[in-house]
């Protein structure tokens, strides 16, 4: 048992330990980032599907106060691997800045993207993001989100049910344009940062092939326009009316 | 001489590990642009030593781009501007009359600078005595065909192999890391079958020591990769993820 401590201690501690719980906590969020898109793509289809969904979310699995289970297990599963992704950021980047005392007088790079220069500041942005995402739709609605109607009725297996209007939600916010610009923004960032993370996980986790780098690249880049490009939708369709 | 360069040079002074240092300027006259980089710093501390002043300590050994002693970050460039040259095969074509060139010292807390331009890569050393080896038996060397080798291992454990440790990609990177050093070492052994029974303790060991000497971490950038003499490439860093991360879970 010590011996494994050590062991995890010592993986921690490394260079190279760090950087794969980065990339291991920043795929689930790779993946996680996807199925959140598609779930609020829903609000397209209109009040009902996005509202059912929200509703059946909420009450899958065993019911704990308002929310069921496996809504509160996604959360805290997603929540330790933030605190993992954070907390590996931060101690890297400490790391880094101790390795490089002194700056060059007349720095210049060769191949660096943009996005793996700004790494720092979008993860850093898209954390405020987050926090303040959480505050708005999901946590404190009724002190962040533009007033709305909060309930709608709709029928589930035959049956009216009041359930949260998620739709009336999102769309009263979005129609104030500095929110939904903040939105669009934050959307930008979340591409940078994921073009250069998803490439990188086949790179820190050991998987690089030279032979496949140029497609692991595109595909890297057209995940990264894909989830740009969903999600800047919705602001973008309510604040030009078209969703309303 | 027709066609001469003239050059401004600003060049990192520091008397010795403990000085703060400084940028002092410097006029290069009339250099033959066919000097190579080293060569035209030869010239002026010819100058500055007639004149009774300190001459600029720089490292060199072969002069013939093979040996990785010599270094310098020429206008933010790890061996300079050309792609796969180290500094001594870097010639003065490469300028253009009335440049201003900035010299600096590889830059890295690992590599702390001894005079001027000089810095100490025993680090290198240290991360290399922690598993950069295969333990063998002495006695007659075997016959060449005993151990097969497949053709591409050979060639890559090759590539890897060709490595001088000069250190221009831990300059390079913006978090002085020593992966690309490090992943090369690691990558040439482990793609030859010599190298198997060590592995796993190799790539811990390494980057235990890597760790231990206070370089920083890889960022993905490659800039170690666009640096490199030798053109080593960023797999080497990757293979020797992927050698660390399996010797982790199996210990």
């Amino acid at each position: 048992m010590t011996a494994a401590i050590t062991r995890s201690k010592g993986f921690i501690n490394s260079s190279i330990g760090l950087k794969a719980l980065m990339a291991a906590s920043g795929l689930v969020y790779v993946g996680f980032v996807f199925v959140h898109m598609l779930g609020n793509l829903q609000i397209f289809l209109g009040a009902e599907a996005i509202n059912v969904y929200a509703y059946n979310l909420h009450h899958t699995g065993p019911m704990l106060g308002k929310s069921g289970a496996v809504v509160w297990g996604a959360r805290i599963f997603l929540l330790l691997c933030l605190a993992i992704h954070v907390f590996t950021a931060v101690k890297l980047k400490k790391q880094n800045w101790q390795a490089r005392p002194q700056k060059y007088a007349y720095s210049h790079t060769i191949q660096a993207t943009i996005a793996s220069r700004y790494m720092g500041f979008s993860g850093l942005l898209i954390l405020v993001f987050i926090v303040y995402h959480l505050l708005h739709f999901t946590f404190m609605p009724e002190r962040f989100a533009v007033a709305y109607a909060p309930t709608m009725e709709h029928t589930i297996h035959g049956t009216s049910v009041a359930m949260h209007n998620v739709y009336g939600m999102v769309v009263a916010s979005f129609q104030w344009a500095p929110v939904a610009i903040f939105y669009i923004v934050a959307q930008v960032l979340l591409a940078l940062h994921l073009s250069h993370a998803v490439a990188s996980v086949i790179q820190t986790l050991g998987f690089d092939q030279e032979s496949k780098r140029a497609r692991v690249q595109q595909i890297s880049t057209a995940y990264a326009l894909l989830i740009l490009v969903g999600n800047a939708s919705i602001p973008l369709a309510i604040l030009t009316g078209l969703l309303q | 001489m027709s066609g001469g360069l003239n050059l401004t040079l600003r060049v990192w002074r520091q008397n010795g590990p403990g000085d703060k240092g400084r940028i002092e300027e410097y006029q290069a006259k009339d250099i033959n642009p066919n000097k190579s980089f080293l060569e035209m710093l030869d010239v002026v501390n010819e100058g500055l030593i007639t004149s009774g002043q300190d001459p600029i300590e720089f490292d060199h050994d072969c002069r013939e781009g093979i040996c990785g002693m010599c270094s310098l970050v020429i206008n933010g460039n790890p061996h300079g501007p050309e792609r796969g040259t180290t500094t001594c095969q870097l010639h003065m074509r490469s300028f253009s009359d009335g440049d201003v060139i900035t010299i600096e010292p590889f830059r890295a807390g690992a590599f702390p600078v001894l005079k001027d331009l000089m810095v100490d890569r025993s680090a290198f050393d240290r991360v290399t005595q922690a598993g950069g080896y295969v333990s063998i038996r002495t006695g007659a060397a075997p016959d060449a065909h005993a151990t097969p080798v497949g053709k591409e291992n050979a060639d890559a454990a090759f590539d890897a192999a060709t490595c001088i440790g000069c250190g221009a990609c831990v300059a390079a990177c913006k978090n002085a890391s020593a992966m690309l050093f490090v992943g090369a070492k690691v990558t040439h052994l482990s793609l030859l079958p010599q190298g198997q029974p060590e592995r796993e303790e190799r790539a811990r060991n390494m980057v235990k020591q890597m760790d231990e000497e206070g370089f920083g971490n890889c960022t993905n950038q490659y800039e170690c990769e666009a640096a490199c003499p030798k053109e080593i490439s960023r797999n080497v860093i990757s293979n020797m993820n992927g050698d660390f991360l399996l010797a982790s879970l199996r210990k």
